[in-house]
């Protein structure tokens, strides 16, 4: 098995059987002897970027990959690593939705530990890189000014007001390093015109969290979510994003008739056409769900097509968004801006060291 | 003796193979529990007794109850220390 193959085999571990086009039986080894170095640093590399070091744990721990005592220590480190930079990141966002409710700002968590917390059995398989928060749009400005209080900070100006009228949000970077990413929608763009952000706040779920009762996407605006960020998310499809998505369609806790009724209000069938194709095109995962159903070999338009390259394609660029949304404003008054776009998420991992000292129990004499 | 440990539920923590990580209010980076000390952690899902906990764990471990009640009572304390765990 190639590198490649290995890391989208780890990225779709302990995915139902039932859903493994190719592995009715379940999860066999991937290979029967430890990779070679060389080999190895590839897959830890990858497995790092794309945020995969709990999958690679939960692998480890079935022995589905053999791996010398050396490789087995480099990937606990890694998932370590990884594993600090979401606890920092879980108290920054404890301490932010407390300020910020504090204000009277609703928050809803998108993706990252409302995600860990609410879609897999043990939330150390799902690592984040930052924290992404949706508010109402007529609470956006406010938001922007607690989280400016808190030392949040725009990566380049804007003038007031400007994100909340032509962004999906901003991306903000604290003090510490820390990034948030303030949405005001879930998708910017064309098939973003379309989504009534009033109804993501509807029918949310909580999440408990250090204590508290956190905010997130009930599961059905939560799948949307992910289909969006799987079929539009990158030019190359993040493994993750794609996990996500099929974790949210095995875990079954959406109401398939009522993601189509959105689907279709939203005009968003040919996403998430895209999104489950993807999802079975590099995880080799076979969605079996009434939404995959519906949208099954469901082609997009030349209309739609000028919409997805909007966002994946070659000339991807907000402004290309913008322009290909355009055709989707019924009323013909696009406002004329947006040549501001969110600054991209940072990829290096991980920010935070593991400095923390060690508590011994059983060891100690 | 009847008194209860349990985790300071504004812990935030991850598994990590053998090891536990876990980060109080207050601390800007984690501490890590090793093999016995994730056991513990695992344990105090529920508020357990000092002598309930030291029975389960001379009972995983297999050794004197009076050897791990030392070991527990040290841990407890750094434990509740860092904030971790909290009694009732």
């Amino acid at each position: 098995m190639t590198v490649d193959g290995i890391v989208r085999r780890i990225a779709s571990f302990g995915l139902p059987g039932h859903q493994r086009a190719a592995e009715p039986e379940g999860f066999t080894r991937l290979t029967e002897t430890p990779l070679d170095p060389s080999d190895f640093d590839r897959v830890m590399r990858e497995v790092r970027v794309l945020r995969l070091t709990g999958f690679l744990q939960a692998v480890l721990a079935a022995e589905a990959l053999p791996v010398t005592a050396e490789q087995r220590e480099r990937a606990v480190e890694a998932h370590m690593a990884a594993c600090a930079v979401v606890l920092g990141l879980e108290r920054t966002l404890l301490d932010l939705v407390e300020e910020l409710e504090r204000h009277g700002v609703e928050v809803v968590v998108l993706k990252g530990s409302a995600s860990a917390h609410l879609l897999y059995p043990d939330p150390s398989l799902r690592m984040f890189g930052d924290n992404d928060l949706l508010f109402r749009s007529e609470q956006f400005d406010r938001a922007l000014e607690v989280l400016a209080e808190l030392g949040y900070r725009r990566p380049a100006a804007a003038r007031p007001g400007f994100a909340r009228r032509s962004e999906k949000g901003v991306t903000l970077i604290g003090v510490d390093g820390d990034e948030v990413e303030a949405h005001r929608t879930v998708l910017s763009g064309s098939f973003g015109r379309t989504i009534d952000t009033r109804e993501l706040f509807v029918s949310t779920v909580w999440f408990r969290l250090g204590g508290r009762q956190l905010r997130a996407l009930d599961p059905d605006t939560g799948l949307l979510h992910a289909c969006y960020h799987a079929a539009l998310g990158d030019p190359d499809p993040r493994l993750g994003s794609l996990r996500e998505l099929a974790q949210r369609f095995a875990l079954q806790e959406h109401d398939p008739g009522r993601v189509l009724e959105i689907m279709r209000r939203w005009e968003t069938g040919v996403v998430v056409a895209r999104a489950v194709e993807l999802v079975h095109r590099h995880l080799g995962v076979a969605v079996i769900d009434p939404v995959a159903d519906e949208v099954a070999g469901r082609r997009p338009t030349a209309r739609e097509r000028r919409a997805i390259d909007s966002y994946i394609g070659e000339n991807r660029s907000h402004a290309a968004r913008m322009v290909a949304s355009l055709a989707n404003l019924r009323g013909n008054r696009a406002p004329m801006n947006g040549a501001v776009r969110s600054h991209g998420r940072r990829s290096e991992l991980p920010r935070m060291g593991l400095g923390g000292r060690s508590l011994r129990s059983g060891g100690r004499r | 003796v009847t008194t209860r440990w349990e985790r300071d539920p504004r812990v935030v923590w991850r598994r990590c193979l053998d090891r536990t990580l876990i980060q109080p209010p207050g601390h800007d980076e984690p501490l890590v529990l090793n093999a016995t000390g994730r056991l513990v952690w695992e344990l105090l899902d529920e508020p357990l007794t000092e002598p309930e906990l030291v029975a389960t764990l001379a009972d995983v471990f297999d050794r004197d109850t009076t050897e791990v009640a030392v070991e527990v009572t040290g841990f407890l304390s750094e434990l509740r220390e860092v904030g971790g765990v909290v009694t009732g």
